[in-house]
């Protein structure tokens, strides 16, 4: 059956030149190329790049007219600051209070988000009852939801979850809807066919054909409800990090302002992350998929 | 008054669905027992049928047709493209109502898709998300089964792909992925089996192959088929009957008796009839695509 491996005529065993199962060498060999090196090595090098960048821009208060570097603290100072930030007793705090608040909004988000959409793509009557008010909401930033959200909630918190949750709830809501229109009809004609009931259409078929539309509109939503923190933390009177820089900005600390933004932006990454994660975790096939391509 | 009648009709074929799919259940379950002998091919009736997208039931894009095909019957329907035959085997499948007339399987209306008629497509008619096994295993699950799974590895074995049942279906091929859709059409015992362009995305040499494993198949498991495709060598190999059909609006332009007699290839290559029946159904497509080609209002559209 096997082909045989001839040198000069020679029959040669060809095991020496396979890679060793099991070896050390095999397992690294795997592991960097799991790893990408030379792609992390790009990334980590751009990311050093627009560091020196700015702290070259920043020392020498760079002027080009329409942007200015004079006021922008340097990432030296940003660091410093950084540093007496973590040693502050108020930084537990503001971390809790804020994933307390992000997560909570992102949750009812993920929730009233999936569901709705299901349904919403689903059901003609409820699309076209539900969507024109939802596409009228859509557009309206966090900020312009301040005031209402101040009148309509007892509390200062359920406001401040109130405009997180907004800021999550129209990128899982509308790419479920479009998760759940795109399946194949043919799909559901065929399970139809096969003899699967309302139900099971829609569990073993709908559900699963529309998941990776909906982890990608929650990977959205989790990064726009940290987007909206800040502007959600307005409305808080002490802790928060979305608070502490918006508290910096009044207090003209501008280096503050930058540590508390860094934070926000490596926060939402991570969480990004983590919901990429579980996505991944829900949808074997498509981790089949990726690695062949 | 129109909305109440428009809910208890729709309660109706609610319940009629309900119905047929207990039947199919039970029948599944007493194959299963060995009380029921797998296949039993059924009669497909269709009287009058006319489908239209139109809101106002004009431009039909199948008008009038009366056919009935024989349980166990091979059928294919030919050609050009637009002249409704994706849309003839929707609505035999009843996933697409008939503007007017009626599509009967056996002696059952056909009102919506049952599990007595199942299809397969050209292609994208796998559930990504499940493997082999349980895609093939998704028919009789749904129809309460008692082995699931054992029929489907008994199918995936008839069509020679047990050894894949845990695979996800984006690591196949096109000719596996579609042996896997047939192997699930068939997992249900279905009395009539519809095939859209089963072969229409694959390779030369996997369709030839693939038309080999069908005819194999239907030795074994002989329900009716009813087959659409573009390929006239395809219906001649495959087919007990050829229907040619006529361009807007879809219709029967002309009824050909294969009669399984050119099913062995090698024999047929060089045969005059088969050479001869080959270049009649071509022109008879020709003749309808340039009909179809030199509609007066067409550069217009």
């Amino acid at each position: 059956m096997g082909v045989d491996l001839t040198l000069d005529g020679e029959v040669i065993d060809p095991a020496p030149f396979a890679p060793a199962r099991g070896s050390c060498g095999h397992a690294a060999r795997q592991w960097l190329r799991a790893f990408r090196p030379g792609r992390l090595a790009l990334r980590l090098s751009a990311l050093g790049f627009c560091v020196v960048l700015w702290q070259l821009a920043s020392s020498l208060r760079v002027d080009l007219g329409i942007v200015s570097f004079r006021y922008v603290p340097a990432p030296t100072e940003v660091a410093i600051a950084a540093w007496n930030l973590l040693q502050s007793p108020k930084l537990i705090a503001h971390i809790v209070n804020s994933l307390s608040r992000v997560f909570s909004g992102f949750g009812a988000a993920a929730l009233i988000g999936v569901c709705l959409g299901v349904l919403i793509g689903r059901l003609r009557w409820l699309e076209d009852s539900l969507l024109p008010p939802l596409e009228v909401l859509r557009p309206i930033p966090g900020v312009a939801w301040i005031p209402l959200a101040i009148l309509m909630f007892p509390s200062s918190e359920l406001s401040m979850i109130f405009i997180t949750f907004i800021g999550a709830l129209f990128p899982i809501l509308l790419n479920t809807i479009h998760g759940v229109e795109a399946i194949d009809r043919r799909l559901i004609a065929a399970s139809r066919s096969l003899g699967a009931g309302r139900w099971a259409v829609f569990a073993e078929v709908v559900l699963p054909g529309a998941l990776p539309s909906v982890i990608t509109g929650l990977t959205i939503g989790m990064g726009t409800s940290w987007f909206c923190l800040v502007t959600a933390e307005m409305i808080a009177g002490q802790y928060g990090i979305g608070y502490y820089t918006w508290e910096s900005y009044t207090l003209q600390n501008y280096a503050d302002i930058v540590v508390g933004m860094l934070f926000i932006g490596a926060f939402g990454m991570t969480s990004s992350a983590l919901v990429k994660l579980f996505g991944h975790a829900l949808m074997p096939w498509r981790r089949v998929q990726e690695r062949r391509a | 008054m129109r909305a109440a009648v428009m809910t208890l009709l729709r309660g109706r074929k609610a319940r009629l669905t309900a119905d047929r799919r207990f039947e199919a259940g039970q029948r599944l379950r007493d194959i299963a027992a060995g009380r029921l002998s797998a296949c039993r091919a059924a009669k497909v009736s269709l009287h009058d049928v006319s489908v239209s997208f139109a809101p106002d039931r004009s431009a039909a894009v199948v008008s009038g047709l009366e056919l009935t095909i024989l349980p166990g019957e091979f059928v294919t329907f030919l050609g050009p493209s637009g002249c409704g035959k994706t849309t003839l085997l929707n609505v035999i499948g009843g996933m697409i109502l008939p503007t007017t007339g009626k599509v009967r399987i056996n002696d059952a209306l056909v009102t919506a898709p049952t599990p007595m008629c199942n299809i397969v497509f050209q292609q994208h008619s796998l559930f990504e998300w499940m493997r082999v096994a349980d895609n093939v295993a998704f028919g009789p699950r749904a129809l309460g089964h008692p082995d699931p799974r054992g029929e489907a590895m008994r199918f995936l074995h008839l069509v020679g792909l047990e050894e894949h049942a845990d695979a996800y279906p984006v690591t196949l091929s096109g000719g596996m992925r579609q042996r896997v859709a047939i192997a699930r059409a068939l997992a249900t015992s279905p009395s009539v089996l519809l095939m859209d362009e089963p072969f229409g995305a694959l390779d030369a040499q996997t369709r030839s192959i693939m038309q080999e494993e069908l005819l194999k198949l239907r030795r074994s498991i002989a329900p009716t088929v009813i087959f659409v495709t573009h390929d006239v060598d395809e219906a001649l190999l495959l087919s007990d009957r050829i229907f040619v059909m006529r361009a807007m609006p879809g219709g029967l332009k002309e009824e050909i008796a294969a009669d399984g007699m050119f099913r062995h290839k090698e024999k047929v290559l060089r045969n005059g009839k088969y050479r001869a029946l080959r270049q009649h159904i071509l022109t008879q497509i020709r003749e309808e695509t340039l009909k179809v080609f030199n509609r007066p209002n067409r550069m217009q559209r």
